[in-house]
């Protein structure tokens, strides 16, 4: 705006909305100033440009989303007070979502928001194909590995090879020994018409199972949130751990019978000093 | 000249009646009390306005999804923070620019929104050689003002889609009516600058 007429009076003025007397005023000053009539001119222009931008409502498919993350926020919130002081484990499963919080921050992922819950309801089909397979290997049977490796890198390539899936499998685990993390092998398998694979690893003589699949292949996937990570813990039986949820397009389950939540099981793919720290600090407040 | 000068409003203001504050007082504090109904029914109420800020903000459905999901989100944890000091619209709408800006701040650099919305036929050959419709004068507009820098953006946004006083603006955005005024005259010569192409089309 190159004139130095009073920028609220000529928009008012504009956008239809000066007392008769401005009006008379500004018009008085239009008629003697052309580049005050330039500057209203280029308003005018504006304003009615800008009539063409309609009114956006949330399109349903978005809404349905958006109100979906927003239903598991305010329900894991509530679930949280009402079980603040009744449920034993609380406080791990609190330490969870803080994990769950660092893990997913330290993936670099936009939103830090996120969640853990406990699974309600009976076990998906997916997650029973996981705790069917790992019920194979604790009853003693011998896993058919598709490839037999201790290399998560080489897993990881396979993987991506066969069957296009991914997965973050950590190298190396400082602080640890490194017999304490084994990988086994990899085998495809199927969940619902789908290529999944499976991952055994052992951990402190514990097996583990990693089942990932393209979540997009399952009808009733892990849920997810748009805001974040969203973690579900089921403790099957008191036996098993299990933990599922989505990332980057692929639903996981990690099964195993390690302490607590398993959240040890979670160092397969995350052995960042960070992470480290904070599943010590699940283990003390559990 | 008189059609010129005096366009009708882009958009309706949408200013709170006294009815409709009554009716969200209510509902804002059930929400304060944590009824997750009351929460829905604010969800429902506010969610198209919303998404309509964010997406002249942004630019982009997928983004303006985010923004809206985001917003949603910190109202589900800051509702309490709501005292009626001032309309809940305006603190809403606040809520939406912090998300907004957010957003910018922790955008790549190498990511421009704007970039992506400077859309390759406004640069094209002889725009003014082929009649524009409606739509792609929509389109044209959003572009423009998505290249827009966001200080000039937020205001012009706020006044003629979100249809905010220059006072609400002042107050959202915390800054003088003066300084709202002078960023929307800004805004208006760019825009008329960036869109003088249309000139002969939108005149016929």
């Amino acid at each position: 705006m190159s004139s130095l007429f009073d920028a609220q009076r000529l928009l008012e003025y504009c956008e239809g909305e000066s007392t008769a007397e401005e009006r008379r005023k500004t018009e008085a000053r239009l008629k003697a100033d052309p580049v005050v009539a330039r500057d209203c001119a280029d308003i005018g222009f504006s304003l009615s440009l800008l009539s063409s931008l309609s009114h956006r409502g949330l399109p349903d498919d978005r809404a349905d989303r958006v109100r979906g993350v927003l239903r598991q926020q305010a329900l894991a919130s509530r679930r949280r007070r009402l079980n603040r002081h009744a449920l034993q484990w609380a406080s791990a499963a609190a330490a969870a979502a803080a994990l769950a919080a660092g893990l997913f921050a330290f993936q670099g992922l936009r939103n830090p928001s996120l969640e853990i819950q406990l699974a309600q309801g009976p076990a998906s089909p997916f997650e029973e194909v996981a705790l069917a397979l790992h019920a194979q290997v604790c009853r003693g049977g011998t896993a058919r590995y598709d490839l037999a490796t201790r290399s998560p890198e080489e897993a990881k390539r396979w993987m991506r090879r066969q069957v296009r899936l991914d997965a973050g499998l950590a190298e190396k685990h400082p602080g640890f020994d490194e017999d304490q993390f084994v990988l086994q092998g990899a085998q495809l398998v199927e969940v619902a018409g789908a290529p999944a694979v499976r991952l055994t690893y052992w951990i402190d003589s514990h097996p583990v199972t990693l089942l990932t699949v393209d979540a997009s292949r399952l009808k009733s996937a892990p849920e997810a949130s748009l805001a974040g990570k969203l973690v579900h813990f089921r403790n099957q039986g008191s036996e098993f751990k299990m933990m599922t949820f989505i990332c980057r397009d692929q639903a996981y389950a990690l099964v195993s019978g390690l302490p607590e939540l398993g959240q040890k099981a979670c160092h397969i793919c995350h052995s960042e000093p960070g992470s480290q720290q904070f599943i010590a600090a699940m283990n003390s407040s559990s | 000249m008189e059609e010129t000068l005096h366009p009708s409003r882009p958009i309706a203001v949408n200013r709170d009646s006294e009815r409709k504050k009554s009716r969200d007082s209510k509902l804002l504090e059930d929400c304060r009390r944590g009824d997750p109904e009351a929460f829905e029914l604010l969800f429902e109420r506010y969610k198209d306005m919303v998404y309509s800020v964010a997406f002249h903000l942004c630019g982009n459905p997928d983004l303006a999804e985010d923004l809206t999901q985001n917003v949603f989100l910190k109202l589900l944890t800051r509702i309490r923070q709501f005292r009626g000091d001032s309309e809940f619209t305006t603190w809403l709408y606040r809520v939406v620019v912090n998300a907004f800006l957010d957003h910018k701040r922790a955008a790549k650099p190498q990511v421009s929104l704007e970039d992506a919305m400077d859309a390759p036929n406004l640069r094209g050959a002889a725009p003014q050689d082929r009649a524009v419709s409606r739509r792609e004068t929509a389109e044209a507009v959003r572009a423009a003002m998505a290249s827009l820098s966001y200080r000039l953006r937020l205001p012009l946004v706020l006044r003629y889609v979100a249809g905010l006083s220059y006072d609400e603006i002042a107050s959202t955005l915390e800054i003088t009516k003066g300084t709202v005024a002078s960023r929307l005259s800004r805004g208006h010569a760019q825009m008329a600058k960036k869109l003088s192409y249309l000139k002969d089309q939108h005149e016929d």
